[in-house]
């Protein structure tokens, strides 16, 4: 009997040895000593992922915070919108065709499950107005879209309650691109954020992010006068004269005022500090070139069509304090700073650069407007190439800032 | 889309947590006496001579003298939980929850004896912090009683006792659980969450209780082969507990959530979700306080024991305890206004594994010292394992000692440390395409420390 109960007794370890402790399965973030447990990203609608003037899961996961968590390993949702998307993106923007036959009011809903942490907080249209309230500004596109992304959430409420260990912000782009995409008034001073707005609300929420004791990498906003987006009124005047030392490419039922030439051409013209939107001067030109060839007329003085001097030395003036703003804060609150002023740069030497005008040569053919490599079809969000190249920026900076690891994208 | 038509179904977020009850592997109240407590709750072969064998196997009480105890544990449980991808952590609300007992018993003539026991073989209850914890969707406070009421009878044929009891049972149930609007229907087939409303959106606190009575038995047999060696053997039968009282209340909680331009519900920016929620709460409401009935089968338990007591000091026993857990397949919840759910559970039946000894130290006082070890198997499977019980196999460790303390009066007391083995687990709803498993229950465990006095006449 002793015998069988020391079997018994022996058998115990085997009975317990069955059994052992599961473990936590973690993302791997051994490059970036766990500075990415919880990556959150609070931006506009570049850090959303929005290209070609529409948005849906497959430029949502293309966007450079996607990028980034993913070199950094780590786990990083975004609220996916079901294809087409919200709105769909361009397919052609001479056409305005959108992805799967959509229309530009259509709008999917957001895939499920729904994650349980949402690292992209980013919204299309968040301007810093709208940090800390809903109904700052009814008719904007982050009115329309921040319940897809934001779920209703201020964009203060949400960051609080996504914990991050790291936040990326960038915001401030809506506060000075409004001005330049305005549709009845190009330029219009008053789509620009006021600086003291801009400056109470960023500051306000930079000492808010500090009780969040977490650690923050901070973008510059992009001069938005060097998107392709516009072209100069002398770059219009140029092409249509060929006085420039390039041949003349309008056809004769578009017509550019002298007062859009250069200033080296025709003393006390300012085309040089004009700038003209697409959706006014592409889009007149392409209505002129093909029948029934309406007569288009391109007058830098016309506001209606133009960014004025003064708007355009206005917005330039206005952007260049807002940065010194988001710098004097990061400096203050020992942020890292993404130098997009750097990123744009490097944009214009590489590639084919950002093109002053753009391609038009396959639109004959049915295609669309091209705005070179690193732009989208809408003419003013980063291409797929674009957000590679910002990723990679963030990324040097990261590790600079924070002695992490993290390889570039591939 | 009109206020008319923004619809509540409700369906799965209410309800996909499952009660406490079924957990009872895990945290089932086997500690109904400090003197088995202390010695790994073996007793099936051997009970401790204190009336509380009446629980651990009925035939034990037959040749005890007129005699009665009263007794508790307090058991005061940890765990902490550790999200894969956020790696947010968080812990029981640190809280002792006392188990009490009470034993009575006299002998009937020379062979037979009669008892009476109050334990509560089941129970549980389980509390996260109600604001922060990330699975207060599926329950941050679950709590069971199950109070057992047992007459037992027991007669002793030379070295052959049997036994048996009727266990009347009072079993009541508590689940208090937030509600996530993220999860709720806007529109048929479109959900809050599909509109954008996060994660974890707390909209209403959900507190769901029942109570109802069952009726079940507990059987048993010790031999003893030698004087040395004693087998036993106990059946404790399933119940199944019909509840048709219960009561579910919702109270609204505010989301502080805005609607802005352009809203796809239609409504004017600057709407409160709360404003379009509050219908709910009213008369006409899907979220009023309603009846909900259930039936919870309790399982059947086979308990094999044998005592050994190789030199005259010292005994030492080992049990072997089945339980058919698998009865727990699936538990129905039917609302009188919400739409009916039927809780898969899909616990395994499995085995626990006991091992004690008892030293006597001093026999004029009956000093002796107790200690035990056991090794439960988890029931649960691993998307059952939530907050309401995140269970997993486990190692207990158990000291103890008893001592007259005057000619009437004896008393036991014991320590028990239950270390479980850190156990993936949930605390999300399970949803197609979603994770079974989202992060890790570690540290878990509970302190248990037990007092029985018992009073001989």
């Amino acid at each position: 009997m002793f015998r069988r109960f020391r079997l018994i007794a022996l058998a115990l370890p085997v009975v317990a040895g069955c059994y052992t402790n599961e473990t936590l399965d973690p993302p791997d973030l051994s490059n970036n000593n766990r500075l990415f447990t919880r990556f959150v990203a609070i931006g506009t609608s570049i850090s959303a992922g929005l290209q070609s003037a529409g948005i849906n899961d497959s430029t949502q996961r293309r966007a450079f915070p996607v990028l980034v968590a993913e070199q950094a390993g780590a786990s990083f949702s975004r609220p996916s919108l079901n294809l087409p998307g919200c709105p769909a993106p361009f397919t052609n923007n001479v056409t305005q065709a959108r992805v799967g036959g959509a229309t530009a009011s259509g709008c999917t809903l957001r895939q499920t499950p729904i994650p349980y942490h949402l690292g992209n907080l980013a919204a299309p249209g968040l301007s810093t107005p709208d940090l800390f309230t809903n109904i700052g500004s009814p008719t904007s596109t982050y009115e329309r879209l921040q319940i897809f992304f934001l779920g209703g959430q201020t964009p203060w409420n949400a960051v609080k309650a996504a914990q991050p260990t790291l936040l990326s912000i960038e915001i401030g782009s809506n506060d000075v691109l409004g001005a330049v995409t305005s549709a009845p008034d190009p330029g219009d001073p008053d789509s620009v954020t006021p600086y003291p707005v801009f400056a109470d609300n960023y500051t306000k929420f930079a000492d808010s992010v500090a009780t969040l004791n977490t650690q923050v990498v901070a973008f510059t906003i992009p001069d938005v006068t060097l998107i392709p987006y516009t072209s100069r009124g002398s770059t219009y005047w140029c092409l249509k004269t060929g006085a420039c030392g390039f041949p003349a490419q309008f056809p004769p039922t578009v017509t550019v005022d002298n007062n859009c030439a250069p200033n080296a051409a025709i003393p006390g013209s300012k085309g040089d500090s004009v700038l003209v939107p697409w959706t006014i001067g592409v889009a007149g030109l392409l209505r002129a070139s093909s029948p029934p060839f309406t007569p288009f007329a391109l007058d830098c003085s016309n506001t209606l069509q133009v960014v004025t001097p003064a708007e355009y030395a206005y917005v330039r003036n206005t952007t260049d304090q807002m940065n010194q703003l988001i710098r004097d804060q990061a400096a203050l609150h020992g942020w890292a700073v993404v130098d997009v002023s750097q990123i744009l740069a490097q944009l214009q030497v590489q590639d084919g650069g950002i093109p002053a005008f753009p391609s038009l040569a396959a639109v004959p053919t049915g295609g669309s407007i091209n705005f070179g490599n690193w732009f989208s079809l809408d003419g003013f969000h980063p291409s797929s190439a674009t957000h590679r190249v910002v990723a990679d920026s963030m990324i040097a900076v990261v590790n600079r800032f924070f002695a992490t690891e993290i390889p570039a994208v591939p | 889309m009109r206020r008319s038509e923004v619809c509540f179904a409700l369906a799965a977020a209410l309800l996909l947590a499952r009660p406490a009850v079924s957990h009872a592997q895990g945290y089932g109240v086997y500690e109904q006496g400090a003197c088995t407590m202390g010695r790994g709750g073996t007793a099936a072969a051997r009970p401790c001579a204190d009336a509380s064998g009446m629980y651990f196997n009925p035939a034990g009480i037959a040749g005890l003298p007129t005699s009665g105890s009263l007794g508790g544990t307090v058991i005061m449980p940890f765990t902490t939980w550790s999200n894969d991808n956020t790696q947010i952590q968080a812990d029981f609300l640190s809280k002792a929850y006392p188990v009490p007992n009470l034993y009575f018993v006299a002998p009937v003539a020379k062979r037979y004896a009669l008892g009476f026991g109050v334990y509560v073989p089941y129970g549980l209850t389980t509390e996260w912090d109600k604001e922060t914890f990330e699975g207060r969707f599926l329950g941050y406070k679950t709590s069971l009683k199950a109070i057992y009421l047992q007459p037992t009878a027991a007669a002793q044929f030379g070295k052959f006792k049997i036994g048996a009891g009727l266990d009347i049972t009072h079993l009541s149930v508590d689940l208090e659980r937030k509600l996530d609007l993220s999860q709720q229907f806007a529109a048929p087939g479109v959900t809050f969450g599909m509109l954008g409303i996060p994660y974890g959106t707390d909209f209403a606190d959900a507190n769901i209780t029942g109570s109802a009575w069952g009726v079940g038995y507990n059987l048993g047999a010790t031999f003893d082969l030698t004087k040395q060696v004693s087998l036993g053997v106990r059946y404790l039968g399933r119940q199944k507990v019909t509840a048709d009282g219960g009561e579910a209340q919702f109270t609204q909680d505010p989301t502080g959530l805005v609607l802005t331009a352009g809203n796809p519900l239609g409504f004017p920016a600057g709407t409160p979700v709360d404003a379009l929620l509050a219908p709910q709460f009213e008369t006409g409401g899907s979220l009023v306080t309603q009846g909900v009935s259930t039936s919870i089968r309790l399982p059947n338990q086979l308990v094999m024991g044998v005592a050994v007591t190789p030199v005259k000091a010292l005994t030492v026993m080992f049990d072997a305890q089945y339980t058919w857990w698998e009865v727990l397949d699936e538990i129905p919840l039917d609302f009188e206004i919400l739409p009916n759910q039927s809780l898969v559970l899909n616990d395994n039946s499995v085995w626990t594994w006991r091992f004690g000894a008892e030293l006597l130290l001093n026999k004029e006082h009956g000093t002796v010292f107790r200690g035990g070890f056991i090794f439960h198997e988890a029931a649960a499977p691993d998307q059952s394992v939530i907050p309401n019980l995140p269970e997993a196999s486990r190692n207990d460790y158990s000291v103890g000692f008893g001592t007259r303390i005057s000619k009437t009066f004896y008393i036991d007391a014991a320590y028990m440390l239950v270390d479980a083995y850190n156990r993936r687990g949930r605390t999300v709803a399970l949803e197609p395409g979603g994770p079974i498993t989202n992060g890790l229950y570690f540290n878990a465990g509970a302190n248990l420390v037990s007092v029985t006095l018992t009073a001989t006449f």
